[in-house]
Protein backbone atom coordinates (compact mmCIF):
# COMPACT_ATOMS: atom_id res chain seq x y z
CA UNK A 1 0.00 0.00 0.00
CA UNK A 2 1.38 3.40 -0.97
CA UNK A 3 2.01 6.03 1.61
CA UNK A 4 -0.28 9.07 1.56
CA UNK A 5 1.02 12.39 0.28
CA UNK A 6 2.78 14.43 2.93
CA UNK A 7 0.79 17.38 4.21
CA UNK A 8 3.55 19.84 3.39
CA UNK A 9 3.61 18.75 -0.23
CA UNK A 10 -0.02 19.75 -0.59
CA UNK A 11 1.00 23.37 -0.30
CA UNK A 12 -1.34 26.13 0.68
CA UNK A 13 -1.25 29.20 2.86
CA UNK A 14 -3.38 28.22 5.82
CA UNK A 15 -2.34 28.18 9.44
CA UNK A 16 -1.71 24.43 9.33
CA UNK A 17 0.74 24.78 6.45
CA UNK A 18 2.55 27.61 8.25
CA UNK A 19 2.96 25.47 11.32
CA UNK A 20 4.20 22.48 9.36
CA UNK A 21 6.73 24.60 7.45
CA UNK A 22 8.02 26.07 10.69
CA UNK A 23 8.39 22.61 12.20
CA UNK A 24 10.17 21.23 9.17
CA UNK A 25 12.68 24.07 9.04
CA UNK A 26 13.52 23.92 12.75
CA UNK A 27 17.16 23.15 13.46
CA UNK A 28 19.54 23.11 16.40
CA UNK A 29 22.18 25.74 16.92
CA UNK A 30 25.73 25.11 15.77
CA UNK A 31 26.72 24.99 19.43
CA UNK A 32 24.31 22.11 20.01
CA UNK A 33 25.78 20.19 17.11
CA UNK A 34 29.30 20.83 18.35
CA UNK A 35 28.36 19.53 21.78
CA UNK A 36 26.86 16.42 20.25
CA UNK A 37 30.00 15.78 18.22
CA UNK A 38 32.08 16.30 21.34
CA UNK A 39 30.04 13.71 23.15
CA UNK A 40 30.51 11.39 20.19
CA UNK A 41 34.24 11.64 20.61
CA UNK A 42 33.99 10.87 24.29
CA UNK A 43 31.58 8.05 23.62
CA UNK A 44 33.87 6.49 21.04
CA UNK A 45 36.66 6.38 23.61
CA UNK A 46 34.56 4.73 26.26
CA UNK A 47 32.32 2.56 24.14
CA UNK A 48 34.11 -0.59 25.18
CA UNK A 49 33.88 -0.01 28.91
CA UNK A 50 30.61 -1.69 29.76
CA UNK A 51 29.84 -2.80 33.27
CA UNK A 52 29.20 -6.36 32.19
CA UNK A 53 32.59 -6.52 30.50
CA UNK A 54 34.22 -5.15 33.62
CA UNK A 55 32.60 -7.79 35.76
CA UNK A 56 34.26 -10.49 33.67
CA UNK A 57 37.70 -9.42 34.80
CA UNK A 58 39.63 -12.21 36.49
CA UNK A 59 43.10 -12.52 37.96
CA UNK A 60 44.01 -14.93 35.19
CA UNK A 61 42.92 -12.41 32.59
CA UNK A 62 44.86 -9.68 34.34
CA UNK A 63 47.95 -11.86 34.38
CA UNK A 64 47.67 -12.49 30.67
CA UNK A 65 47.09 -8.83 30.08
CA UNK A 66 50.20 -7.79 31.97
CA UNK A 67 52.26 -10.13 29.81
CA UNK A 68 50.69 -8.75 26.66
CA UNK A 69 51.39 -5.18 27.77
CA UNK A 70 55.03 -6.00 28.41
CA UNK A 71 55.43 -7.54 24.98
CA UNK A 72 53.38 -4.88 23.23
CA UNK A 73 55.26 -2.02 24.85
CA UNK A 74 58.32 -3.19 22.97
CA UNK A 75 56.30 -3.81 19.84
CA UNK A 76 54.76 -0.36 20.02
CA UNK A 77 58.12 1.32 20.26
CA UNK A 78 59.47 -0.58 17.27
CA UNK A 79 56.33 -0.48 15.16
CA UNK A 80 55.75 3.25 15.21
CA UNK A 81 59.32 4.36 14.82
CA UNK A 82 58.95 4.56 11.05
CA UNK A 83 55.72 6.53 11.38
CA UNK A 84 57.30 9.41 13.21
CA UNK A 85 57.28 12.65 11.27
CA UNK A 86 58.31 16.20 12.11
CA UNK A 87 54.61 17.09 12.35
CA UNK A 88 53.97 14.39 14.88
CA UNK A 89 56.77 15.65 17.02
CA UNK A 90 54.87 18.83 17.69
CA UNK A 91 53.48 18.81 21.20
CA UNK A 92 50.13 20.32 20.28
CA UNK A 93 47.50 18.48 22.24
CA UNK A 94 44.80 19.56 19.82
CA UNK A 95 46.54 18.02 16.82
CA UNK A 96 45.29 14.68 15.69
CA UNK A 97 48.20 13.62 13.52
CA UNK A 98 49.87 11.51 16.19
CA UNK A 99 49.49 7.77 16.09
CA UNK A 100 50.59 4.88 18.26
CA UNK A 101 50.04 1.21 18.09
CA UNK A 102 47.75 0.31 20.89
CA UNK A 103 48.00 -2.84 22.86
CA UNK A 104 45.35 -5.37 22.07
CA UNK A 105 43.89 -7.72 24.60
CA UNK A 106 44.19 -11.44 24.47
CA UNK A 107 41.09 -13.31 23.43
CA UNK A 108 38.58 -13.76 26.19
CA UNK A 109 36.72 -11.46 28.52
CA UNK A 110 37.21 -7.77 28.25
CA UNK A 111 40.01 -6.48 30.39
CA UNK A 112 38.47 -3.23 31.40
CA UNK A 113 39.43 -2.32 34.89
CA UNK A 114 36.21 -2.12 36.89
CA UNK A 115 37.40 1.08 38.44
CA UNK A 116 38.25 2.83 35.20
CA UNK A 117 35.91 5.75 34.73
CA UNK A 118 34.36 6.52 31.40
CA UNK A 119 36.36 9.47 30.13
CA UNK A 120 34.49 12.44 28.79
CA UNK A 121 35.84 14.86 26.24
CA UNK A 122 38.88 16.01 28.12
CA UNK A 123 40.88 19.20 27.94
CA UNK A 124 44.38 19.22 26.52
CA UNK A 125 47.03 17.65 28.68
CA UNK A 126 50.78 17.92 28.38
CA UNK A 127 52.13 15.04 26.34
CA UNK A 128 54.04 12.52 28.42
CA UNK A 129 57.74 12.39 27.81
CA UNK A 130 58.63 9.68 25.37
CA UNK A 131 62.02 8.08 25.40
CA UNK A 132 62.14 6.99 21.83
CA UNK A 133 59.76 7.48 18.95
CA UNK A 134 56.37 8.06 20.40
CA UNK A 135 53.73 9.51 18.17
CA UNK A 136 50.47 9.01 19.98
CA UNK A 137 47.05 8.51 18.52
CA UNK A 138 44.14 10.31 19.95
CA UNK A 139 40.58 10.17 18.83
CA UNK A 140 39.74 12.73 16.18
CA UNK A 141 38.15 15.07 18.69
CA UNK A 142 39.47 13.75 21.96
CA UNK A 143 42.19 15.82 23.47
CA UNK A 144 43.70 13.74 26.25
CA UNK A 145 46.49 11.26 25.57
CA UNK A 146 45.31 9.31 28.59
CA UNK A 147 41.96 8.80 26.93
CA UNK A 148 43.65 6.13 24.81
CA UNK A 149 42.43 4.79 21.53
CA UNK A 150 38.87 3.58 21.29
CA UNK A 151 38.40 -0.14 21.04
CA UNK A 152 34.69 -0.37 20.65
CA UNK A 153 34.82 -3.56 18.66
CA UNK A 154 37.06 -5.47 21.01
CA UNK A 155 35.36 -4.06 24.09
CA UNK A 156 38.75 -3.18 25.43
CA UNK A 157 39.80 0.11 26.90
CA UNK A 158 43.37 0.05 28.11
CA UNK A 159 44.09 1.50 31.49
CA UNK A 160 45.55 4.97 31.05
CA UNK A 161 48.37 3.94 33.32
CA UNK A 162 49.26 0.99 31.09
CA UNK A 163 48.83 3.08 27.98
CA UNK A 164 51.21 5.60 29.46
CA UNK A 165 53.70 2.86 30.15
CA UNK A 166 53.49 1.64 26.59
CA UNK A 167 54.24 5.13 25.31
CA UNK A 168 56.60 6.27 28.10
CA UNK A 169 58.69 3.38 29.34
CA UNK A 170 60.70 5.69 31.58
CA UNK A 171 57.68 7.07 33.58
CA UNK A 172 57.83 6.22 37.26
CA UNK A 173 54.50 6.28 39.15
CA UNK A 174 54.36 7.99 42.52
CA UNK A 175 53.23 5.76 45.40
CA UNK A 176 52.74 8.21 48.22
CA UNK A 177 49.28 8.25 49.74
CA UNK A 178 49.86 11.87 50.71
CA UNK A 179 50.63 12.70 47.09
CA UNK A 180 47.35 11.10 46.00
CA UNK A 181 45.43 13.10 48.56
CA UNK A 182 47.16 16.32 47.54
CA UNK A 183 46.13 15.88 43.92
CA UNK A 184 42.57 15.06 44.86
CA UNK A 185 42.41 18.11 47.08
CA UNK A 186 43.63 20.17 44.17
CA UNK A 187 40.87 18.75 41.98
CA UNK A 188 38.28 19.29 44.70
CA UNK A 189 39.31 22.93 45.09
CA UNK A 190 39.10 23.44 41.34
CA UNK A 191 35.56 22.06 41.26
CA UNK A 192 34.56 24.28 44.17
CA UNK A 193 35.98 27.27 42.31
CA UNK A 194 34.04 26.36 39.19
CA UNK A 195 37.21 25.49 37.29
CA UNK A 196 35.90 22.23 35.91
CA UNK A 197 38.38 21.93 33.07
CA UNK A 198 41.24 22.32 35.53
CA UNK A 199 39.63 19.76 37.83
CA UNK A 200 39.31 17.23 35.03
CA UNK A 201 42.91 17.78 34.00
CA UNK A 202 44.03 17.17 37.58
CA UNK A 203 41.96 13.99 37.80
CA UNK A 204 43.47 12.75 34.55
CA UNK A 205 46.94 13.49 35.84
CA UNK A 206 46.11 11.58 39.05
CA UNK A 207 44.95 8.57 37.03
CA UNK A 208 48.20 8.58 35.03
CA UNK A 209 50.49 9.25 37.94
CA UNK A 210 49.62 6.41 40.31
CA UNK A 211 49.96 2.71 39.54
CA UNK A 212 47.94 1.90 42.62
CA UNK A 213 45.11 4.30 43.25
CA UNK A 214 43.41 4.31 46.63
CA UNK A 215 40.68 6.78 45.73
CA UNK A 216 39.27 5.44 42.49
CA UNK A 217 35.65 5.86 43.53
CA UNK A 218 36.25 9.36 44.84
CA UNK A 219 37.87 10.28 41.53
CA UNK A 220 34.89 9.00 39.58
CA UNK A 221 32.48 10.90 41.78
CA UNK A 222 34.50 14.07 41.32
CA UNK A 223 34.47 13.55 37.57
CA UNK A 224 30.69 13.30 37.70
CA UNK A 225 30.54 16.45 39.78
CA UNK A 226 32.77 18.31 37.32
CA UNK A 227 30.66 17.15 34.39
CA UNK A 228 27.46 18.27 36.07
CA UNK A 229 29.02 21.61 36.90
CA UNK A 230 30.08 22.10 33.30
CA UNK A 231 26.56 21.18 32.12
CA UNK A 232 27.60 17.95 30.46
CA UNK A 233 24.69 16.14 32.05
CA UNK A 234 24.40 13.44 29.42
CA UNK A 235 27.94 12.23 29.95
CA UNK A 236 27.59 12.71 33.71
CA UNK A 237 24.52 10.49 33.75
CA UNK A 238 26.23 7.77 31.77
CA UNK A 239 29.22 7.83 34.08
CA UNK A 240 26.91 7.84 37.09
CA UNK A 241 24.96 4.85 35.79
CA UNK A 242 28.15 2.92 35.37
CA UNK A 243 29.37 3.90 38.83
CA UNK A 244 26.10 2.84 40.46
CA UNK A 245 26.13 -0.46 38.58
CA UNK A 246 29.66 -1.21 39.69
CA UNK A 247 29.36 0.17 43.23
CA UNK A 248 25.70 -0.11 44.24
CA UNK A 249 26.45 -0.07 47.97
CA UNK A 250 29.06 2.64 47.88
CA UNK A 251 28.61 5.35 50.54
CA UNK A 252 28.82 7.82 47.66
CA UNK A 253 25.97 6.26 45.70
CA UNK A 254 23.37 8.57 47.19
CA UNK A 255 25.48 11.61 46.36
CA UNK A 256 25.89 10.42 42.78
CA UNK A 257 22.14 9.97 42.45
CA UNK A 258 21.52 13.38 43.94
CA UNK A 259 23.98 15.11 41.62
CA UNK A 260 22.53 13.52 38.51
CA UNK A 261 18.89 13.57 39.48
CA UNK A 262 18.51 9.79 39.51
CA UNK A 263 15.88 8.16 41.61
CA UNK A 264 16.88 6.32 44.77
CA UNK B 1 59.58 -10.41 1.47
CA UNK B 2 56.42 -8.45 2.00
CA UNK B 3 55.06 -8.78 5.51
CA UNK B 4 51.46 -8.23 6.42
CA UNK B 5 50.65 -5.15 8.50
CA UNK B 6 50.65 -5.86 12.23
CA UNK B 7 47.41 -6.48 14.06
CA UNK B 8 48.08 -3.32 16.06
CA UNK B 9 48.11 -1.22 12.92
CA UNK B 10 44.88 -2.82 11.77
CA UNK B 11 43.33 -2.12 15.15
CA UNK B 12 44.48 1.48 15.12
CA UNK B 13 43.21 2.02 11.60
CA UNK B 14 39.88 0.39 12.46
CA UNK B 15 39.46 2.55 15.57
CA UNK B 16 40.19 5.66 13.57
CA UNK B 17 37.57 4.56 11.08
CA UNK B 18 35.06 4.06 13.91
CA UNK B 19 35.78 7.54 15.21
CA UNK B 20 35.34 9.03 11.79
CA UNK B 21 32.14 7.11 11.15
CA UNK B 22 30.59 8.08 14.47
CA UNK B 23 31.49 11.72 14.01
CA UNK B 24 30.02 11.70 10.51
CA UNK B 25 26.84 10.00 11.72
CA UNK B 26 26.38 12.55 14.48
CA UNK B 27 27.13 15.46 12.18
CA UNK B 28 24.64 14.21 9.61
CA UNK B 29 21.86 13.03 11.90
CA UNK B 30 21.99 15.26 14.98
CA UNK B 31 19.74 17.95 13.45
CA UNK B 32 17.04 15.37 12.68
CA UNK B 33 17.37 13.86 16.15
CA UNK B 34 17.15 17.28 17.75
CA UNK B 35 14.12 18.26 15.69
CA UNK B 36 12.38 14.95 16.36
CA UNK B 37 12.91 15.27 20.11
CA UNK B 38 11.58 18.84 20.09
CA UNK B 39 8.45 17.88 18.19
CA UNK B 40 7.89 14.92 20.49
CA UNK B 41 7.69 17.34 23.36
CA UNK B 42 11.16 17.49 24.90
CA UNK B 43 11.55 21.07 26.17
CA UNK B 44 14.23 23.24 24.62
CA UNK B 45 16.12 23.32 27.91
CA UNK B 46 16.46 19.54 27.93
CA UNK B 47 16.85 18.63 24.30
CA UNK B 48 20.64 18.97 24.19
CA UNK B 49 20.96 16.47 27.01
CA UNK B 50 18.62 14.11 25.21
CA UNK B 51 20.63 14.40 21.99
CA UNK B 52 23.79 13.64 23.93
CA UNK B 53 22.20 10.52 25.38
CA UNK B 54 21.32 9.38 21.89
CA UNK B 55 24.88 10.00 20.73
CA UNK B 56 26.27 7.95 23.61
CA UNK B 57 24.01 5.04 22.72
CA UNK B 58 25.15 5.28 19.12
CA UNK B 59 28.78 5.26 20.25
CA UNK B 60 28.22 2.13 22.29
CA UNK B 61 26.35 0.37 19.51
CA UNK B 62 28.26 1.62 16.51
CA UNK B 63 28.87 -1.88 15.23
CA UNK B 64 25.13 -2.56 15.20
CA UNK B 65 24.35 0.43 13.00
CA UNK B 66 24.03 -0.81 9.43
CA UNK B 67 25.38 1.44 6.73
CA UNK B 68 22.50 3.44 5.31
CA UNK B 69 20.37 3.00 8.45
CA UNK B 70 22.13 5.52 10.62
CA UNK B 71 19.33 8.06 10.72
CA UNK B 72 16.67 5.47 11.46
CA UNK B 73 18.82 3.99 14.22
CA UNK B 74 19.39 7.34 15.87
CA UNK B 75 15.73 8.31 15.60
CA UNK B 76 14.81 5.01 17.21
CA UNK B 77 17.24 5.75 20.05
CA UNK B 78 15.79 9.22 20.35
CA UNK B 79 12.31 7.77 20.65
CA UNK B 80 13.36 5.55 23.53
CA UNK B 81 15.29 8.35 25.22
CA UNK B 82 12.28 10.63 24.95
CA UNK B 83 9.99 7.97 26.36
CA UNK B 84 12.21 7.64 29.41
CA UNK B 85 12.04 11.36 29.95
CA UNK B 86 9.02 12.23 32.00
CA UNK B 87 8.44 15.39 29.97
CA UNK B 88 7.24 13.61 26.89
CA UNK B 89 4.79 11.31 28.56
CA UNK B 90 3.55 13.65 31.25
CA UNK B 91 3.84 16.99 29.58
CA UNK B 92 0.58 18.64 28.69
CA UNK B 93 -0.20 21.59 26.48
CA UNK B 94 0.41 24.73 28.47
CA UNK B 95 -1.65 27.24 26.55
CA UNK B 96 -5.40 27.37 26.33
CA UNK B 97 -7.35 27.89 23.11
CA UNK B 98 -7.61 31.61 23.72
CA UNK B 99 -3.87 31.93 24.16
CA UNK B 100 -3.21 29.87 21.07
CA UNK B 101 -5.47 32.10 19.08
CA UNK B 102 -3.70 35.20 20.40
CA UNK B 103 -0.38 33.69 19.52
CA UNK B 104 -1.56 32.84 16.02
CA UNK B 105 -3.24 36.17 15.52
CA UNK B 106 -0.27 38.43 16.26
CA UNK B 107 2.39 38.45 13.59
CA UNK B 108 5.00 40.91 12.44
CA UNK B 109 3.26 41.92 9.25
CA UNK B 110 -0.10 43.46 8.48
CA UNK B 111 -1.34 40.14 7.15
CA UNK B 112 -0.56 38.54 10.51
CA UNK B 113 1.87 36.04 9.04
CA UNK B 114 3.41 34.15 11.90
CA UNK B 115 7.11 34.35 12.40
CA UNK B 116 8.79 31.00 12.63
CA UNK B 117 9.41 31.11 16.36
CA UNK B 118 5.77 31.86 17.12
CA UNK B 119 4.72 29.18 14.67
CA UNK B 120 6.88 26.58 16.41
CA UNK B 121 5.49 27.47 19.82
CA UNK B 122 1.99 27.10 18.43
CA UNK B 123 2.91 23.92 16.59
CA UNK B 124 4.39 22.34 19.73
CA UNK B 125 1.36 23.27 21.77
CA UNK B 126 -0.91 21.60 19.23
CA UNK B 127 1.32 18.54 19.00
CA UNK B 128 1.24 18.19 22.79
CA UNK B 129 -2.53 17.85 22.50
CA UNK B 130 -2.09 14.74 20.40
CA UNK B 131 -1.69 11.44 22.25
CA UNK B 132 1.99 10.55 22.22
CA UNK B 133 1.55 7.48 19.99
CA UNK B 134 -0.24 9.55 17.33
CA UNK B 135 2.16 12.45 17.78
CA UNK B 136 5.17 10.21 17.19
CA UNK B 137 3.88 8.77 13.92
CA UNK B 138 2.78 12.21 12.75
CA UNK B 139 6.14 13.80 13.49
CA UNK B 140 8.13 11.01 11.87
CA UNK B 141 6.00 11.05 8.73
CA UNK B 142 5.38 14.75 8.21
CA UNK B 143 8.64 16.25 9.51
CA UNK B 144 11.25 13.54 9.17
CA UNK B 145 9.61 12.13 6.03
CA UNK B 146 10.02 8.50 6.94
CA UNK B 147 7.82 6.00 5.17
CA UNK B 148 5.05 4.30 7.10
CA UNK B 149 6.95 1.03 6.86
CA UNK B 150 10.09 2.63 8.29
CA UNK B 151 8.08 4.20 11.08
CA UNK B 152 6.56 0.86 11.95
CA UNK B 153 10.00 -0.74 12.08
CA UNK B 154 11.44 2.10 14.12
CA UNK B 155 8.63 2.04 16.66
CA UNK B 156 8.46 -1.74 16.63
CA UNK B 157 4.77 -1.75 15.85
CA UNK B 158 2.87 -3.52 13.11
CA UNK B 159 2.73 -1.68 9.79
CA UNK B 160 -1.05 -1.68 10.01
CA UNK B 161 -0.92 0.09 13.36
CA UNK B 162 1.38 2.78 11.99
CA UNK B 163 -0.88 3.14 8.96
CA UNK B 164 -3.96 3.64 11.10
CA UNK B 165 -2.29 6.10 13.49
CA UNK B 166 -1.29 8.54 10.75
CA UNK B 167 -4.76 9.53 9.54
CA UNK B 168 -5.99 9.71 13.14
CA UNK B 169 -3.09 11.99 13.99
CA UNK B 170 -3.78 14.15 10.95
CA UNK B 171 -7.42 14.40 11.83
CA UNK B 172 -6.67 15.52 15.37
CA UNK B 173 -4.00 17.96 14.16
CA UNK B 174 -6.45 19.47 11.67
CA UNK B 175 -9.15 19.75 14.33
CA UNK B 176 -6.86 21.64 16.71
CA UNK B 177 -5.71 23.95 13.91
CA UNK B 178 -9.32 24.53 12.90
CA UNK B 179 -10.24 25.45 16.49
CA UNK B 180 -7.44 27.99 16.63
CA UNK B 181 -8.49 29.45 13.28
CA UNK B 182 -12.10 29.60 14.44
CA UNK B 183 -11.15 31.43 17.60
CA UNK B 184 -9.06 33.90 15.59
CA UNK B 185 -12.07 34.68 13.42
CA UNK B 186 -14.26 34.96 16.50
CA UNK B 187 -11.83 37.36 18.17
CA UNK B 188 -11.53 39.43 15.00
CA UNK B 189 -15.28 39.69 14.78
CA UNK B 190 -15.42 41.02 18.35
CA UNK B 191 -12.82 43.69 17.74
Amino acid sequence: MMDPERLLKRGGTGLGQSLLRAGRSDAPSKASIRRAIGVAAAGAVTAGGSASAASALTFAAVGKWVAVVAIASVTATLAVSAARTPQNDAKEPHATAETVSVVGPPAGPSLVSPALPALPDLPALPAPSVAGPGPRRVSALSLAPAAAAPHARSGFVPSPQRHTEAATPKATPRVSLEAEMAMLEEARSAIAAGKTAQAEATLDAYTRAFATRHFEQEVTVMRIEALVASNQRGVASSLAERFLTEHPTSPMARRVRSMTGMAE
Amino acid sequence: MVTAPSKDLFRTARCAADDARLTQIVSDCAPAVWRFLRRLGVPEADVDDAVQEVVLVAARKLDAIAVGSERAFLLSCAFHVARRMRHVNARKAELGDEQLAELAHHGPGPDSVLDEKQARVLLDEILLRLPVDLRTVFVLFEFEELTVASIAALLEIPAGTASSRLPRAREEFDQHVARVEARIRFNEARR
